[in-house]
This record gives structure tokens, C-alpha cells and sequence, in this order.
């Protein structure tokens, strides 16, 4: 037996997605919410993001155990805090101001057409003031992994935008080596997957919230109220191109994955809810952007 | 009676005071080159030097390694440092669609020495630490065929001469497990 094994946190659905085969079932059950931001109905976007959700739920419930069992925070702080403003961040007004600032948002393109050439993150520097401005700033990047896909790119930067408004700014760290395969790392492969350090309280001085190297243990330095308006701010970007949060607080798991539910009627992704424990994810978050083969755009299409 | 007992506890913490204990327990490795972090009690960016028990995700360039120690060691002289890699393949972390094989390690591999280049390993003493400089952490992970396997765990074998002038070795292990 050459290997010995510890437990799985991260469980994942072994089915990939083929968008193409739902068409058909798409044209019913579809609305636009007061706020004139299209949704679905919550079970055709179910069906239509997770396909074989039933079957997947039972399999994976079977090899990996209940959601509830995966690897919870021991944050225990913020059993009072206030309720967390769960309505979506952006209006069309926003959206189009996103696009004069940055451009169109890049289409999307599967992993399997290739990630063409990635692009570098721009470095907002040392300078306090900018990183202020653009609502990010890089770390750690003397190994270089600062590449994503155009499209990942313009989610970073038009999320930061969205936290500057809201004297919020967040950490980037481990995107993608230029080519596209990045040591250390089992995912970062494409330039699809970014990690994001926690967001930290506000300073009373200035009234920001910068991204600290802080754990979710770490009551003094965590902010999860903050840390879910960073999150939230890369769901409205880009709603459907996301398929999974890696972050090891319960808490904030639950809320995600609620304001995906209420906001855009995601309920899953292959069965697994898409905000989750990993091992390793105690001080930062793991976002992807691969959607499993299902582009994103034709998703929000459908959805209006 | 009472000199007495005071003589014989200040000679013993004298003696144990000027005895070189390395704390091999808690070694550690320091960024060499630092990042630029922002320090909220004088809101500005200041350069840090991040410390690490194991290697996860963000990979320094560069490190020392340091290893904690108390009483008088100037004398310790260290005459070499061997490191070596165990490289074992990528899939036992598991695809990215395969997640049920998350977690293991591989276990039985043998280690590949020479991990770095063959850089003299220069020798200082700050006060706390003896410090070991430097190991280019970084390479040793990328100059691999990282695409089809990982550098798992990395083995520091220290050679040393003790204040007494007598050959020792300790080996140091450093967990580098894969990480999303």
C-alpha cells in the first residue's frame, strides 16, 4: 500500500457539465426580480448549473460525508453580529460605469478551448493610495504567479472597484505562473483560480478594511462581515462564472452561499454547495473560475 | 547553609547559562527577501520577513533557517548542509475532479539530494537563532517537472562540530503538502 490517507474536505462531483445538452429545457420560469436584475427560478438554474444534482448529492454524501461534516472554523465570535445586507451590490448604472472604467467584461472560454494568453494582474504598488483606489493590492508576488485569464483579469479588477466604493481592500495572492502551470498548487493551472486573503476590521483612523495575513480564528484581526463584502463583490461581477469558495469558516460559508441562492438562484454546483471547507484555507479563500465546461455569459443570458 | 545552597544554584544556572542548547524542536525558516506590508498603527507599507514551519501555496524565494538556542553556542561550528527533496507524483493530491485521493502523501519515496545549488551555506548567530542562509526554497519546488509531480517534503541535515570539537548530524524534515 504506497500511500496513506487523511480526510477529504473539499469533495468535488466527478460529472463534467456539457451546457449545451439544456437547452431545451430553458424558456420557462424565468423573471426579473424588483430590483431589474434578471434571475431564475431556482430550480431551473438548478437543474440547468447541476444537472445530475440529485444523484450527485447522494454519491457524494456517500464518499464524502454530509456538508455539515466538513472541516468547520472554530470562530466563535460574531454570534450577534448585524445582518449582513444581502441585496445585490450592483445596478445596471454600476455595471455600465464597471464598463467604461475597464471595458467590456472578456467572454468566456472553456479550459478545454485553450486559456490563450494569460494577463498580469497590475500591481497597484507600495502606494497606500492606489491600492485605495483600485480596492487591491498583490502579495507575495516574488514567485511571479500573477497571470489570470483576461476574463478572471477584469472580475479582480472590477471587484476591487466595486470594494473601493465601499472603503474595502483586499489582498490578492496566488493567481497563475505565466504559462499557466504553477507549482505548488493542485488547481492555479489556468489562470483561473485566485486566492484572496481575509479582509481584516476597519481602521477607526480611516475607516478602511484592508486584507490582513490573519486566520479565521483570529477574532482580533477577522472581519467576516468584511471578508463576505469582498466575496460578494466577485459573485455580482461575474454571478455565474464562479463554481467554488474554498474558506473554513462555517459562518461565512452558510452566508455565501445564501446570498447565491437569494441573489441569483445558485443553489449548487454538481451537487455541492459552492462556498466549503478545504484543508489549508484557515487564512485565505479560494475562488475558481472554470465552471466546469458551462459558460457563465450563456448562463446569465438565459437568466434575463 | 543558606550560601551554600545560594552558591550551588548560581553556579548551576552560571554553568547552564554558558552551555550551548540548540532547540531543534523549533526550527523555522524566514523569508529573505521580505514584502511590502501595511501596518495599521502607522499606516504605512513596511518591508516584513514572513516566518514558516512548512511550505503551502505562497513559496518564498529565498529563506534562512533558523534554529533557536540558548546559552553561549558561538563555538558551534557547522561545516555543511545537506538538503534533499522527496518528488513524488502530482495526482496523489488528487485532479481536480478527482478529489478522493486529497490528502495523501507519498510514502516510501526516496529523497533526491542536492536540492539547491551548491551555494555555501554562510552561518550567523542574531541573539535567539543560529541562522542559515541562504536556501532558494522556490527553485528547489520549480525546477522539478512540477506539471506531473511535487516536491512533498524537503530533509535539512545539519553537520556540525560541538564547543567540545565532536562530529554531529541532525536531520530536519519540512512538510510542502499541495494546496488548491
Amino acid at each position: 500500500m504506497p500511500y496513506f490517507s487523511t480526510t477529504n474536505t473539499c469533495g468535488e462531483s466527478f460529472f463534467a457539465q456539457d451546457n449545451g445538452a439544456f437547452a431545451g429545457q430553458l424558456g420557462e420560469g424565468e423573471s426579473v426580480d424588483e430590483t431589474g436584475i434578471p434571475r431564475l427560478e431556482n430550480h431551473i438554474v438548478q437543474n440547468l448549473r447541476d444537472p445530475f444534482g440529485e444523484y450527485t448529492r447522494h454519491v457524494n454524501s456517500f464518499l464524502y460525508g454530509p456538508n455539515t461534516e466538513f472541516c468547520g472554523s472554530d470562530y466563535e465570535d460574531g454570534d450577534t453580529v448585524p445582518a449582513v445586507n444581502m441585496d445585490i451590490t450592483l445596478s445596471e448604472s454600476e455595471r455600465e460605469s464597471l464598463r467604461e472604467e475597464l471595458g467590456d467584461q472578456p467572454p468566456w472560454r472553456s479550459a478545454a478551448s485553450g486559456q490563450g494568453s494569460l494577463v498580469e494582474l497590475p500591481s497597484t504598488g507600495n502606494s497606500i493610495e492606489d491600492q485605495e483606489e483600485a480596492g487591491y493590492y498583490r502579495y507575495n508576488d516574488g514567485d511571479r504567479h500573477v497571470f489570470a485569464t483576461d476574463r478572471v483579469t477584469w472580475n479582480i479588477q472590477a471587484a476591487g472597484k466595486v470594494l473601493a466604493d465601499k472603503n474595502i481592500v483586499m489582498g490578492v495572492g496566488e493567481l497563475s505562473a505565466e504559462d499557466g502551470a504553477t507549482p505548488g498548487h493542485s488547481e492555479h493551472q489556468g489562470g483561473r483560480d485566485v486566492d484572496l486573503r481575509l479582509v481584516g476590521k476597519r481602521n477607526p483612523n480611516t475607516d478602511v478594511a484592508r486584507a490582513a495575513p490573519c486566520t479565521v480564528n483570529d477574532s482580533s484581526c477577522y472581519d467576516r462581515d468584511n471578508t463576505f463584502e469582498m466575496i460578494k463583490a466577485f459573485i455580482d461581477v461575474d454571478p455565474f462564472g464562479i463554481d467554488k469558495v474554498f474558506i473554513n469558516d462555517s459562518r461565512l460559508q452558510e452566508r455565501i452561499n445564501e446570498y447565491l441562492d437569494t441573489a441569483y438562484g445558485i443553489q449548487s454546483f454538481n451537487g455541492m454547495p459552492v462556498a466549503r471547507s478545504c484543508s489549508g484555507h484557515d487564512n485565505h479563500v479560494h475562488l475558481s473560475f472554470k465552471n466546469n465546461g458551462t459558460n457563465p455569459d450563456d448562463l446569465a443570458r438565459r437568466a434575463r | 547553609m543558606k550560601l551554600i545552597i545560594s552558591v550551588v544554584i548560581l553556579t548551576i544556572s552560571q554553568l547552564s547559562y554558558g552551555e550551548c542548547r540548540l532547540d531543534w524542536d523549533n526550527i523555522f525558516f524566514k523569508d529573505l527577501d521580505g514584502n511590502s506590508e501595511y501596518n495599521p498603527k502607522t499606516n504605512k507599507m513596511e518591508l516584513q520577513f514572513r516566518t514558516y514551519k512548512k511550505f503551502q501555496g505562497d513559496f518564498p524565494q529565498k529563506v534562512s533557517l533558523n534554529i533557536p538556542f540558548k546559552g553561549d553556542c558561538q563555538d558551534i561550528k557547522v561545516s555543511r548542509v545537506s538538503s534533499f527533496r522527496k518528488i513524488g507524483p502530482r495526482k496523489l493530491s488528487g485532479d481536480e475532479n478527482d478529489h478522493s485521493k486529497h490528502g495523501l502523501k507519498p510514502k516510501g519515496s526516496t529523497y533526491e539530494a542536492d536540492a539547491f545549488e551548491n551555494v555555501p551555506v554562510n552561518i550567523e548567530f542574531n541573539g535567539k537563532n543560529m541562522v542559515l542562509k541562504p536556501f532558494k526554497i522556490y527553485d528547489a519546488l520549480a525546477s522539478i517537472d512540477f506539471k506531473k509531480n511535487h516536491v512533498w517534503q524537503m530533509r535539512f541535515d545539519i553537520y556540525y562540530k560541538t564547543e567540545q570539537g565532536l562530529e554531529n548530524k541532525k536531520s530536519h524534515f519540512v512538510e510542502m503538502p499541495l494546496i488548491h
